[in-house]
């Protein structure tokens, strides 16, 4: 019973023991003795160790401004804070490369499907532009229905095809572009934010 | 100095971001507490004063890393036992020596009360220096900070029960250090 208590003077001194705990060392100190001194002890020396003050000290204001003058000029970033900026600074490089590979795409795609489609292709190299047909369906309907000679259908089908083409590129181009704004407005707004408070303190 | 927790973890984004005013404003909010614990750690002034400068330099360069989750204070409180430490064992600074070899039996024969407990204060704080650095971290930051066991463990970043032993057994060491000191002071108030 005795070290059993004991064991929880140092938690009963602490305010850290639970109200059931708290109770039954209260109830132990009044008529233990030797329990009573050793909490007395305990008392004791905590009293003993607050008695010594803490000298003067430099105010938080000077600190403040002597540990600004030992500062670099911004925080070091994490690992994964670095990461994550290389990645953001890469964005606009990788939209730039994206919009690049779209349009040559767009425009080897048209010129190919153009020249082949007016039979400009040899046999060699006719399969290029047959990898990957543009849906016509107008085209397709007009035909299906005969009203139109194949001289016209033939137009309209490069027509109908270049347009759809032109479209699609023009959908991923507009893409791009609105994500290389967004970028730039999201860099835009970091600056300023980054510019509140930025002064240097004295 | 006290702020709301909302407030702080704005201060602490905006310093995060590199905002040095709002962490100025942190130093200020923090300034008592990190200078109390290295103070109590280093046992000397001029030493603590660095020590304290020194731990808000360690929390700017380590601020990216700092989750506005856990307590800046705790997170502040760990740098600075830390720092306090290594600038001790850097510094070879010839502090108080152990109070084993101080003659306390005549340790306070001025007659006046006042140096009477500057002598008795110089003795405690040289036993406190003298306990193993994890007894004195926690004894620091429960006798003086009045940290609870759980922020203890938190900002030490170990167990609660190793708090409880660790603080048993400061106490248990400063006891038989002042032993002399805390039989007098026995004496006093028995007369």
């Amino acid at each position: 019973m005795f070290d059993h208590i004991v064991a929880l003077l140092d938690a009963y001194l602490d305010g850290e023991l639970n109200s059931t705990q708290h109770k039954k060392v209260e109830m132990h100190l009044e008529e233990c003795q030797a329990c009573q001194a050793e909490m007395d002890t305990l008392q004791a020396l905590s009293a003993m160790l607050l008695e010594d003050t803490l000298p003067d000290f430099a105010s938080p204001e000077q600190l403040a401004a002597n540990v600004a003058l030992h500062l670099p000029r911004t925080p070091v970033k994490s690992v994964e804070w670095r990461v994550l900026e290389f990645g953001w600074w890469l964005a606009p490089v990788g939209l730039l490369l994206a919009w690049i590979f779209i349009s040559t795409t767009a425009f080897v795609s048209n010129a190919l499907s153009a020249a082949g489609n007016f039979g400009l292709l040899n046999s060699t190299f006719a399969w290029i532009a047959s990898g990957s047909p543009v849906d016509v369906n107008f085209a397709a309907l007009l035909g299906k229905f005969g009203w139109l000679e194949q001289g016209s259908l033939q137009r309209v089908t490069v027509s109908e095809g270049s347009i759809r083409a032109l479209i699609s590129s023009v959908f991923w181009q507009v893409s791009i572009a609105m994500l290389y704004l967004s970028w730039i407005a999201i860099w835009w707004a970091r600056q300023t934010h980054r510019g509140l408070g930025q002064p240097l303190e004295s | 100095m006290t702020t709301s927790p909302a407030n702080e973890i704005t201060l602490v984004m905006q310093a995060q971001n590199g905002d040095r005013n709002a962490f100025s404003e942190l130093i200020r909010i923090h300034t008592k507490g990190v200078q109390g614990v290295v103070y109590r750690m280093c046992g000397d002034r001029q030493l603590a004063e660095d020590a304290a400068q020194e731990t808000f330099i360690q929390a700017w360069l380590r601020l990216s890393s700092y989750r506005p989750k856990s307590s800046l204070r705790n997170w502040l409180y760990r740098i600075a036992v830390n720092t306090a430490i290594d600038m001790l064992r850097k510094e070879k600074r010839i502090l108080p020596g152990a109070v084993d070899d101080m003659n306390l039996a005549d340790a306070a024969p001025e007659p006046e009360a006042r140096f009477v407990k500057a002598e008795r204060s110089a003795l405690v704080r040289t036993a406190v220096v003298g306990l193993p650095d994890a007894s004195r971290a926690v004894l620091v930051l429960r006798e003086y900070e009045g940290l609870s066991y759980k922020e203890i463990a938190d900002t030490l970043d170990i167990p609660v029960g190793t708090v409880m032993s660790r603080l048993n057994y400061a106490r248990k060491l400063l006891r038989e250090k002042l032993e002399v000191l805390l039989d007098a002071v026995a004496e006093v108030e028995h007369v």
